[in-house]
């Protein structure tokens, strides 16, 4: 199973990417972790995370062809 | 009640004449009697010595436009309104220019004040979007909202 990583503002800056690909991940508190190993200033950053569109709070399982975006605090208008 | 949905996130600063296009649009609804338009624009804000050029706005567009309709949904459902028109800037902004323009109108006015404050604080809390404020020196920050949490 495949999914896609968006990151936005200050994470997509920090990782230097605004996409990443994962394989085999169970759920988002996974995704988290093995971000946190490759990107370990992620720790001290606030972002919610949404699983295809919609925002998630605790870990939510993931399934092949999920799209989950970790957004930082908002600041449009 | 007029709900045309339509694309609210636009490329570039919005223009003035943009605004008064829309404006002017709406003279031929005869039944409204109240508009109330907010403009967001962008500010030169000073820190440390050093001053915002621009704002490069970028957004997670899909769920960014999801949520501007949710938001369109509330304040219909909330107020009597006889339409409403949101627009948010992505890209690049020049300070002095304008990114958020949000467009009310009802029969009367009572309904516009309160339907437009709340739509504008909802879009800065919610919407996913996020601003870089990029100083002359091409330096950068991120931008950090203050939410009303009146609203």
């Amino acid at each position: 199973m495949e999914i896609k990583i968006l990151l936005f503002g200050e994470l997509a800056q920090i990782a230097g990417t605004n996409n990443i690909v994962l394989k085999d991940i169970a759920n988002t508190n996974a995704v988290s972790e093995k971000l946190f190993e490759q990107f370990p200033t992620f720790k001290n950053k606030k972002y919610a995370l949404a699983v295809n569109k919609q925002l998630v709070k605790e870990s939510h399982a993931l399934v092949d062809g999920d799209e989950l975006a970790l957004l930082p605090p908002f600041s449009g208008g | 009640m007029e709900k045309k949905k339509h694309k609210v996130i636009q490329q570039g600063a919005i223009s003035p004449a943009f605004i008064a296009d829309s404006i002017a649009k709406h003279s031929s609804k005869t039944n409204i009697g109240a508009h109330t338009i907010f403009l967001g624009q962008v500010r030169k804000d000073k820190i440390n010595e050093n001053e915002v050029a621009e704002i490069e706005y970028s957004a997670y567009e899909e769920m960014a436009e999801q949520e501007f309709h949710v938001i369109r949904e509330e304040a219909f459902s909330k107020h009597e309104l006889t339409c409403m028109h949101i627009y948010h800037s992505i890209g690049k902004v020049k300070a002095g220019e304008i990114s958020l323009f949000v467009f009310v109108s009802a029969v009367h006015r009572e309904q516009v004040f309160a339907a437009c404050s709340y739509i504008v604080e909802q879009i800065k809390s919610r919407v996913p979007i996020w601003g870089k404020e990029i100083f002359a020196d091409g330096t950068f920050i991120w931008k950090k909202n203050n939410i009303n949490q009146d609203q």
